[in-house]
């Protein structure tokens, strides 16, 4: 599922290892999520979403 | 590396694991030596010590897989995937073995082919999923 995580990120000059710091996950989660090769759960698209101030829908293009 | 929520919680896992495998090597190394050794040996000896020796070790399993749980992202994902591959795996092994000696009596493998092709298929497909989602 392509996703808007790492720009999102990069727009606020976050590591991968800050954000999954944030998240409570590794930075390999993170790192997966961005080269769209894992889609995450339900709850943590919420924490992302929640985190960034955007919509789920937003952020995850199916 | 920096320690958050994930990684803290993973390395007290990481520890209460080894010291839960630790203790059971420590069971049956010292086990298999009192029985070797004991002469009369006691009846109940032997259960006994498998029985101890399976508390820490179900206990490791437990903690490893209840953190792993509890936690959001890959290494969740990889478990699951990587248990599931290493459960058919066994089962087609254990199928094909059952069947070939049925058919050719006293080609059973001895127990431990069975724990080995567990373990390292459960190993080998971490591996290969962890170096595809890395």
């Amino acid at each position: 599922m392509r996703n808007k995580v790492r720009a999102l990120r990069e727009e606020r000059n976050w590591t991968q290892q800050e954000l999954a710091d944030q998240l409570g996950v590794s930075r390999q989660t993170v790192n997966a999520i961005e080269t769209e090769k894992y889609d995450p759960s339900l709850p943590l698209a919420l924490k992302l979403a929640k985190l960034f101030a955007q919509s789920v829908e937003k952020m995850f293009i199916p | 590396m920096t320690a958050n929520v994930f990684t803290r919680e993973h390395a007290i896992a990481k520890r209460r694991f080894a010291w839960g495998i630790g203790l059971y090597l420590v069971i049956i190394v010292g086990g298999s030596y009192a029985l070797n050794h004991l002469n009369p040996r006691p009846g109940w000896l032997a259960p006994a010590i498998a029985i101890a020796a399976a508390v820490p070790a179900i206990y490791s399993i437990l903690v490893g897989q209840a953190t792993t749980r509890r936690h959001e992202g890959v290494e969740r994902d990889i478990l699951y995937r990587s248990t599931s591959v290493a459960f058919f795996a066994t089962m087609a092994f254990s199928l094909s073995t059952a069947v070939f000696d049925s058919f050719v009596r006293g080609t059973a493998p001895h127990p431990w082919w069975f724990y080995t092709v567990g373990m390292l298929t459960w190993l080998v497909s971490a591996l290969v999923m962890r170096r595809q989602l890395r």
